[in-house]
């Protein structure tokens, strides 16, 4: 990835201010994943700006609960560079 | 291209879904387009010009731009570029499927019909993805969404 701009705004709905920006990371990875590469990228978000995730959720096997649907499971997050990350 | 607030999704879609008979596509948009999501298969980029981009339609429960065969454990899609173009999920103006509530938490979260959290680009299963120079704006959750990417042979 290179160059790239997230906006998640800022968050306005009423009544949950405190988590109304739940969710709403930036750049969000879920394993197994090799060889990433990000140079350059501004973000505004309301959680996570940049996540790396071997595991997600909570949960002890995404593979079998689906929490984050059933296209997401878990591994390693191998031969990561990251550089320009604002 | 309709475009000026006209539902271009059937037109773009047609044109993506040349590369699932096995051609390279390179779809250039010079202009603005509403979509309710579109679908990259493998040898596909998408590259906007001229300040083009997409805006993902009210109502549209889904990512803006996905790849075609999602996947959590084997490579399905390859060589998926995205380049130059302003993305815009329409966050603040969505109406959605009435909101799921993680136990015990109190917020939103925006799924899929299928559990899968809502997000701007979303890659499941795809080798050699690139995105570059490209703002994503507003997404429902996670503005870039990447999962299962790890180079291997790419599963028929």
């Amino acid at each position: 990835m290179r160059n790239i701009v997230t906006d998640s705004g800022i968050p306005t709905e009423e009544g949950q201010p405190w988590s109304a920006g739940a969710l709403q990371d930036g750049l969000h990875f879920n394993g197994p994943i090799r060889y990433l590469t990000i140079d350059g990228a501004k973000i505004r978000s309301g959680d996570d700006g940049f996540a790396l995730n071997a595991n997600d959720a909570g949960t002890d096997d995404m593979g079998t609960d689906n929490e984050m649907g059933p296209y997401v499971s878990q591994g390693l997050i191998t031969d990561v560079a990251v550089s320009n990350l604002q | 291209m309709n475009g000026g607030g006209t539902d271009d999704t059937t037109i773009l879609q047609a044109v993506l879904d040349r590369a699932a008979r096995g051609v390279s596509v390179h779809l250039v948009i010079d202009g603005t387009a509403l979509v309710s999501g579109l679908n990259a298969c493998g040898n596909t980029t998408i590259e906007c010009v001229a300040g083009g981009g997409l805006y993902l339609k009210d109502g549209s429960n889904r990512a803006i731009i996905r790849n075609a065969h999602r996947s959590r454990d084997a490579i399905t899609d390859e060589h998926i570029t995205i380049r130059g173009c302003f993305l815009n999920g329409t966050r603040y103006v969505k109406t959605v499927r009435p909101p799921l509530y993680l136990e015990g938490m109190k917020f939103e979260i925006p799924r899929e019909p299928d559990g899968t959290y809502i997000s701007g680009l979303q890659f499941f299963g795809v080798n050699d993805l690139t995105i570059e120079n490209t703002t994503l704006w507003h997404a429902r959750s996670f503005s870039i969404w990447v999962a299962n990417a790890l180079m291997r042979a790419v599963s028929p």
